[in-house]
C-alpha cells in the first residue's frame, strides 16, 4: 500500500556529466573493430605466416631451388638418410656352391641394385624370377615377372626401381613336363646412390676416384619435382616471385589509379568527363589479352621470364577500377559540407587533400589494394600457367603448377602444392579485403 | 529508349577502335624484326614477305590498311601457316570456344542465382554456411587446378566403373562438354552466388516487401515476384564481366582438356608469335567482349523500366 | 463490441546485445469508424506495434498478448491462416510510399495482385478493379496510371495508390504508419481528407501511427500515446490537447513550436534520453526526464487511473492519495513550466 512519504518530489542526485574522453578516431575504432573480426584476425595472421615463409623460410631452410637431381625426381616426402656409394663395376657372378641344390642366396641389397645368384637345378630347362612386395599367397600371385633365364644362367641383377623396402623374391625352376621348384628370399634392400648419380647431382667431384664409402642424401620434406628440385625451397623461391607480382603491381595500378580519380575529381568538368572516357577505353580492352600483348610488345618472347614487364602490363590495364572508386568517393566527399566549411575558414588546397581528402580516401584505396592483390597473383598464376608468365627456370607458384600438370596422374602433389599456397594468399587477402570493407564501412565493388 | 541503344551503340563502336587501334601499336612496338631469320633466309624471299605483309609501307599507310581491312572484315594472313586466312581460323575455332563459353555461362547463370537464393533463403542456418564456405572456395582456387583436378575425376570414374563414362579430353560429342562446361562455369558461378546472396539480402530489408507481405501474398509469390525479380537486377549487370572472364578462363581449360577452340589457338599462336593472328584474335575478341557488354546493358534496360522509361 | 481489441501486447526482438523489448503490455481498442492516434517519439514502439498487429515482426521477435480482430483472436493462428487475413481484413499503409512499392512491377500490377490472392478473380477482372479503386482513390488518368511504374508517380500520387492497395479488398482495419510523413503539406492535407472519407464512408477503423499533433488534430477521434514501449495517457482527442494527463504528453506539446502570442527565442524540449529497451527500468520509464517525479514514481510502476470522461493517465499522479496541489479534487498541474529550456540555432 503506498504511505504519503511516496508522494514526495523525488530528490535526484544532479545530472553528473560524462567525463569527456576523446573520442577514437575513424583508424582507432576500425582497428579496435578489425581486432575482434575473425575475417580479419584469419586473414591477417595467415598474410603475416605467409610473409614468414617467404622471408625467413630460406634462410631456415637452406637449399638450392634450382639443384637438380633427374635420379631423384618426383619422390614423395623425404627424410634425409645416408646412402652407401655403389659404383657402376660391372658384375662377374662365380657359379654359386651349396649342398642344397636351387639355394637362393642375395650377394648384395641394396636401392640401386639386389644381385641374387643360386645354385644350378640340373633338371631345370630354365628359370623365372619374380619380385613382389609381399609375401605372395598363391602359385599364381608371385608379383612382378623380373626376368625368364636360360639353365645356364645362375645369377641376376635387379635394378628395377628399387625402394628401402622389403622385397620377396621367387625364383621358379621349370622341369620338364610342365612341373617346376621353386624357392624364395626375403630382402631388405639399404640406401645406396651409384657414383654415377652422385656425381650428376654434385655429391662427388667429377673425374676423381670415388673416396668415399657413404654419403648423406638431403631431406626433402615435401618432395622433389620431376626435376628432382626440393618442392620445398622451390616454393619459397615461387612464393617471392608470385608476391613481388602479387604486391607489387596492385600497389602501383591502385597508387596511380587513386591519383588519376581523385585528379578527375578535383579538376572536374570536361576534364572530368575525359580522363573518365579514357577510363573506359582501358577497361573495355579484355585484360590478360592485353597482358600478353603488352609483354610481346616489350620483346619478351614465348620461354622468356618477364617479370618486369608482366608488373608494367597489369599497372597499364589495371588502374581505372580504383581509379573511379577514388573518383566517386572524392566527388561525394566534395558534395558534403565539411570540404566546403574548411575552404571558407580558409584553408589552402593542399591543406584541403592532406587533411580532409586524404584519410576519407585512404579507408577505400586500402579495400581496393586488398581485393587488387588476389586479382594480380591469379594473372600471374593463369599467364605463367599458360606459359605467357613466368617461365622455367625462375619459380613462381603459377609456373610451378604449369610444370605438376605434367605429372599430375602420378604425382598430383606436384600440382597441388603450389596451388594451395595461392588458394591460401588469395583467400586470405579476400577475407581481408571483406573484413576491412564492413569495418571501414565503405562501398567497394569486387572485379570479376 | 530509342536514344539510349544510339548512344550505347555509337560508344561502342568507338570502344572498338580502340582496342583496334591499342592492338596496332601494341604489335608494332615489337622490338626488332617480326621476319624471323628462319623465315627469310633469302634477301629475294624477305621481299617478298615484306611486300606481302605491307611492313615495306611507313606506320601510317600499314595503319589505313590495317584499319580498313577490319573494317571489311579482314584479319589477313597468318604469320606461320602462310596459306591460311585468319578469318578461317576464327570462324573453324570460335565457334567451339562459343558453345563452350555458352553452356558456362549458363551453368554459371543458373548456378549462381539458385545457390545465391538459397543461402539468402536459409540465411544463417546450414545450407547457407556451406555454400559460402563453398563459395569462398571457389573464388580462391585457381581455375587450371579445378581442370586438372576434374581430370583426375574423370580418369578415376572411368577406372571404377570400368569403362568410359566421360572421356578425359577432346571435343565432338555432348560428352566432351560436361566436364570442361562445369570447369570453366564454377568460379563465375560463385561470384554470382556471392552476388545474389547479398542482393536479395538487401532486397529482402526493404520496405516494399514488407508491403507484399501486408497485401497477404502467398510466400512463394513474395519470393519469386518482389524479392527474387529485384535481386537479380544487379546480377544482370555483371554479365558482362562474366562473359570476358569465362572467355579468357577458356584458354586455360581449352588447354588442358584439348579442345580446338580459338582460346587454345590464341595461346599457340602466341607461343610461335604468329603475328596476324594475335592481332586478328585480339580485336575479335575485344570486339566481342564489347558487343556482349552492349548487349548485356540493352537486356538491363528491357529489364529494368527505370532505366528503360528514362 | 470493438472492431479490434489488444490486450497486453508484448514484443521481444532478440538482438547482438540482448532482448529489446520494442513494446511492453500494449492496451487499446478501436470500433469501427473510429480512427485512433498512436503517437509517440521515433523509437518508442509505435511501428513495432503495428508489425505486431499486422503479424509481420522481423524473424526472432517474440510476440506475446492477446489481438483480437473481429472477435478472432489472432495471435494463435497458423501463419497461413493469418496471412489470408493480411490485405482481407486488415491492410496497411506506410511511411515512404517510393519505398513500399516495387520498383520493377506496374501499380495497376500491384494492386491487383492483391484482389488476386484474396479474390478468386481474373487478371483482367482485377486490373479493372485497380483502375477503379485509382480512380476512386483520386489518381486521375487512373487506367493510364494502372499501367505505369512506381517512379513515374509523385510522392501523393503514389500513398494514394498504396491507400488504393491497402483498401483493395474492404478491410475493417487500416493501419496507417506515418501515412503522410514523407509528403509535402498540401499533399498531406489531400490524403488525410481520403482517409477521413473512408472511415466516414466504409465505417473503416483507423489506427493511424504518427509523430505529428497537427495530423492528430485533424482525423483522429481518439488519442494513445507511447512512450518507451508502453502507452502512458490514452483519451477522446480534445481532452487530451486541451488537458494532458501525462507529464510526457505535456512535455510533447509544449515542444510544439506556436505560431500565437510572442515568438520564442528558444525552443522547448524535454531534457533527457527515453529509457533503453534493452533493460527498461521497473517503475516508471519516465521518471529520469519528468519535472514532477515522486519517490514512488522511481519505485513502483504506475497503473492506469481515471483522468476523466474516457480519459486514462499511466501517472502516479493521478492516484487516490497524492496531494493535489493545494486544491483537493481537481487535476494536478501538468504543465510545462519545468521543462528545460535549450537555444534554438
Amino acid at each position: 500500500m503506498t504511505a504519503a512519504v511516496d508522494f514526495q518530489p523525488l530528490e535526484r542526485a544532479p545530472r553528473a556529466e560524462l567525463p569527456s574522453q576523446p573520442a577514437p578516431s575513424l583508424w582507432q575504432a576500425a582497428w579496435r573493430r578489425l581486432k575482434r573480426n575473425p575475417r580479419a584476425l584469419m586473414g591477417g595472421w595467415a598474410i603475416i605466416l605467409m610473409a614468414a615463409f617467404t622471408v625467413l623460410g630460406p634462410w631456415v631452410w637452406q637449399v638450392d631451388p634450382g639443384a637438380q637431381a633427374p635420379a631423384r625426381a618426383s619422390l614423395g616426402p623425404q627424410a634425409g638418410y645416408w646412402a652407401q656409394v655403389v659404383t657402376d663395376e660391372a658384375w662377374q657372378p662365380a657359379p654359386l656352391q651349396a649342398p642344397e641344390p636351387l639355394t637362393l642366396v642375395v650377394d648384395e641389397a641394396n636401392t640401386a641394385r639386389v644381385r641374387l645368384r643360386w645354385t644350378a637345378l640340373p633338371a631345370a630347362e630354365g628359370y623365372r624370377l619374380f619380385r613382389h612386395e609381399r609375401m605372395p599367397r598363391s602359385a599364381t600371385d608371385l608379383g612382378l615377372p623380373l626376368a625368364e633365364l636360360s639353365p645356364a644362367e645362375t645369377a641376376y641383377e635387379d635394378k628395377l626401381r628399387l625402394r628401402a623396402r622389403d622385397y620377396v623374391y621367387t625364383l621358379q625352376a621349370m622341369l620338364p613336363e610342365g612341373g617346376e621348384r621353386q624357392v624364395r628370399v626375403q630382402v631388405r634392400p639399404g640406401h645406396a646412390i651409384t657414383s654415377y648419380e652422385a656425381k650428376l647431382q654434385g655429391l662427388l667431384a667429377i673425374g676423381e676416384p670415388v673416396a668415399v664409402e657413404q654419403l648423406y642424401l638431403p631431406a626433402h620434406p615435401l618432395g622433389t619435382d620431376h626435376l628432382g628440385r626440393d618442392m620445398l625451397a622451390r616454393l619459397m623461391e615461387g612464393a617471392r616471385t608470385s608476391l613481388f607480382i602479387g604486391l607489387l603491381a596492385p600497389l602501383l595500378f591502385v597508387g596511380l589509379g587513386s591519383v588519376y580519380g581523385a585528379l578527375a575529381a578535383l579538376l572536374g568538368g570536361a576534364w572530368d568527363d575525359w580522363m573518365m572516357r579514357f577510363a573506359d577505353f582501358i577497361v573495355a580492352l579484355p585484360f590478360l589479352l592485353f597482358v600478353i600483348l603488352i609483354r610481346i610488345a616489350f620483346g619478351i618472347g614465348p620461354g622468356e621470364s618477364g617479370i618486369l614487364a608482366l608488373v608494367v602490363a597489369m599497372v597499364m590495364l589495371g588502374w581505372p577500377t580504383s581509379a573511379r572508386l577514388v573518383r566517386a568517393q572524392v566527388l561525394q566527399l566534395r558534395e558534403q559540407g565539411f570540404v566546403e566549411a574548411a575552404r571558407l575558414s580558409g584553408a589552402g588546397y593542399g591543406y584541403l587533400v592532406v587533411r580532409h581528402l586524404l584519410p576519407n580516401v585512404s579507408a577505400i584505396i586500402l579495400v581496393a589494394l586488398s581485393f587488387a592483390v588476389p586479382q594480380a597473383i591469379f594473372t600471374e598464376a593463369f599467364l605463367s600457367f599458360i606459359g605467357m608468365g613466368v617461365t622455367p627456370p625462375t619459380a613462381s607458384w603459377g609456373a610451378m603448377a604449369n610444370d605438376g600438370m605434367q605429372t599430375l596422374f602420378n604425382h598430383p602433389q606436384q600440382l597441388l602444392l603450389p596451388s594451395l599456397l595461392i588458394s591460401i594468399t588469395v583467400l586470405a587477402f579476400n577475407a581481408l579485403g571483406d573484413a576491412l570493407r564492413d569495418e571501414l564501412d565503405v562501398r567497394a565493388g569486387e572485379r570479376l | 529508349m530509342l536514344r539510349f541503344v544510339a548512344k550505347r551503340l555509337l560508344s561502342g563502336a568507338i570502344t572498338i577502335w580502340f582496342i583496334a587501334t591499342a592492338t596496332f601499336f601494341a604489335m608494332h612496338a615489337v622490338p626488332g624484326d617480326p621476319l624471323s631469320d628462319e623465315m627469310a633466309v633469302n634477301p629475294e624471299i624477305r621481299r617478298n614477305l615484306e611486300i606481302r605483309y605491307g611492313f615495306d609501307k611507313p606506320l601510317m599507310t600499314q595503319y589505313a590498311v590495317f584499319m580498313g581491312n577490319i573494317l571489311r572484315g579482314d584479319f589477313g594472313i597468318s604469320f606461320t601457316q602462310q596459306n591460311r586466312r585468319v578469318n578461317d581460323i576464327i570462324r573453324a575455332h570460335f565457334p567451339v570456344s562459343a558453345i563452350l563459353g555458352v553452356l558456362a555461362l549458363l551453368i554459371a547463370a543458373i548456378g549462381g542465382v539458385v545457390w545465391g537464393a538459397l543461402t539468402a533463403r536459409y540465411r544463417e542456418r546450414w545450407p547457407d554456411y556451406v555454400i559460402t564456405l563453398l563459395v569462398m572456395l571457389a573464388i580462391s582456387v585457381p581455375s587450371f587446378v579445378f581442370a586438372a583436378l576434374a581430370q583426375w575425376l574423370v580418369v578415376g570414374l572411368n577406372a571404377w566403373a570400368g569403362h568410359t563414362v566421360l572421356p578425359v579430353a577432346g571435343w565432338g560429342s555432348p560428352a566432351h562438354m560436361v566436364m570442361p562446361a562445369l570447369v570453366l562455369g564454377l568460379g563465375t558461378m560463385a561470384y554470382i552466388t556471392r552476388l545474389t546472396r547479398s542482393s536479395m539480402l538487401e532486397v529482402a530489408s526493404q520496405d516494399f516487401m514488407t508491403t507484399a507481405r501486408a497485401k497477404g501474398l502467398s510466400e512463394t509469390r513474395v519470393f519469386f515476384r518482389h524479392q527474387l525479380r529485384n535481386a537479380l537486377l544487379p546480377v544482370v549487370t555483371i554479365l558482362g564481366p562474366a562473359v570476358a572472364a569465362i572467355t579468357t578462363g577458356g584458354f586455360v581449360v581449352e588447354l588442358i582438356f584439348a579442345i580446338p577452340g580459338l582460346g587454345r589457338y590464341f595461346v599457340q599462336a602466341v607461343q610461335q608469335l604468329d603475328y596476324t593472328v594475335i592481332m586478328g584474335t585480339t580485336v575479335f575478341y575485344g570486339a566481342f567482349l564489347v558487343i556482349m557488354v552492349l548487349l548485356v546493358d540493352l537486356l538491363y534496360g528491357l529489364l529494368d523500366p527505370r532505366i528503360r522509361l528514362r | 463490441m470493438s472492431l479490434l481489441t489488444v490486450r497486453d501486447l508484448r514484443v521481444g526482438i532478440r538482438t547482438a546485445a540482448g532482448v529489446v523489448q520494442a513494446v511492453r503490455g500494449v492496451d487499446f481498442a478501436l470500433a469501427a469508424g473510429e480512427t485512433l492516434a498512436l503517437v509517440g517519439e521515433s523509437g518508442c514502439g509505435k511501428s513495432m506495434t503495428a508489425l505486431a498487429l499486422m503479424g509481420l515482426t522481423p524473424p526472432g521477435a517474440t510476440v506475446s498478448g492477446e489481438v483480437t480482430l473481429e472477435g478472432q483472436s489472432l495471435l494463435p493462428l497458423s501463419p497461413a491462416r493469418r496471412n489470408a487475413l493480411r490485405g482481407a481484413r486488415m491492410g496497411l499503409v506506410f511511411q515512404n510510399p517510393m519505398g513500399a512499392f516495387n520498383p520493377t512491377m506496374r501499380v495497376g500490377d500491384q494492386i491487383a495482385e492483391v484482389l488476386r490472392s484474396h479474390r478468386n478473380l481474373s487478371a483482367r477482372e482485377a486490373g479493372a478493379r485497380a483502375v477503379a479503386l485509382l480512380a476512386r482513390m483520386q489518381v486521375t488518368r487512373p487506367a493510364e496510371r494502372a499501367r505505369q511504374y512506381p517512379f513515374e508517380f509523385s510522392g501523393g500520387m503514389l500513398q494514394r495508390a498504396m491507400v488504393a492497395m491497402a483498401v483493395a479488398c474492404e478491410p475493417p482495419l487500416l493501419i496507417a504508419d506515418e501515412p503522410t510523413t514523407a509528403l509535402d503539406v498540401t499533399v498531406q492535407a489531400e490524403v488525410l481528407a481520403l482517409l477521413r472519407e473512408l472511415v466516414e464512408e466504409r465505417r473503416i477503423g483507423l489506427l493511424l501511427i504518427t509523430h505529428d499533433f497537427g495530423v492528430v488534430a485533424e482525423i483522429a477521434d481518439r488519442v494513445a500515446v507511447m512512450y518507451a514501449g508502453q502507452l502512458v495517457e490514452q483519451g477522446p482527442v480534445q481532452a487530451v490537447f486541451r488537458a494532458p494527463a501525462h507529464p510526457y504528453t505535456a512535455g510533447l506539446q509544449a515542444a510544439l513550436p506556436r505560431l500565437e502570442g510572442p515568438r520564442q527565442d528558444t525552443l522547448t524540449t524535454i531534457p533527457g534520453t527515453p529509457p533503453s529497451l534493452l533493460s527498461p527500468p521497473p517503475a516508471c520509464g519516465f521518471v529520469d526526464r519528468c519535472p514532477r517525479a515522486m519517490s514512488i514514481c522511481a519505485a513502483q510502476a504506475p497503473g492506469w487511473f481515471d483522468a476523466g470522461d474516457a480519459h486514462r493517465s499511466r501517472c502516479w499522479l493521478w492516484h487516490a492519495e497524492c496531494p493535489q496541489d493545494g486544491q483537493r479534487g481537481s487535476r494536478p498541474r501538468i504543465g510545462p513550466a519545468d521543462s528545460e529550456e535549450v537555444s534554438g540555432e
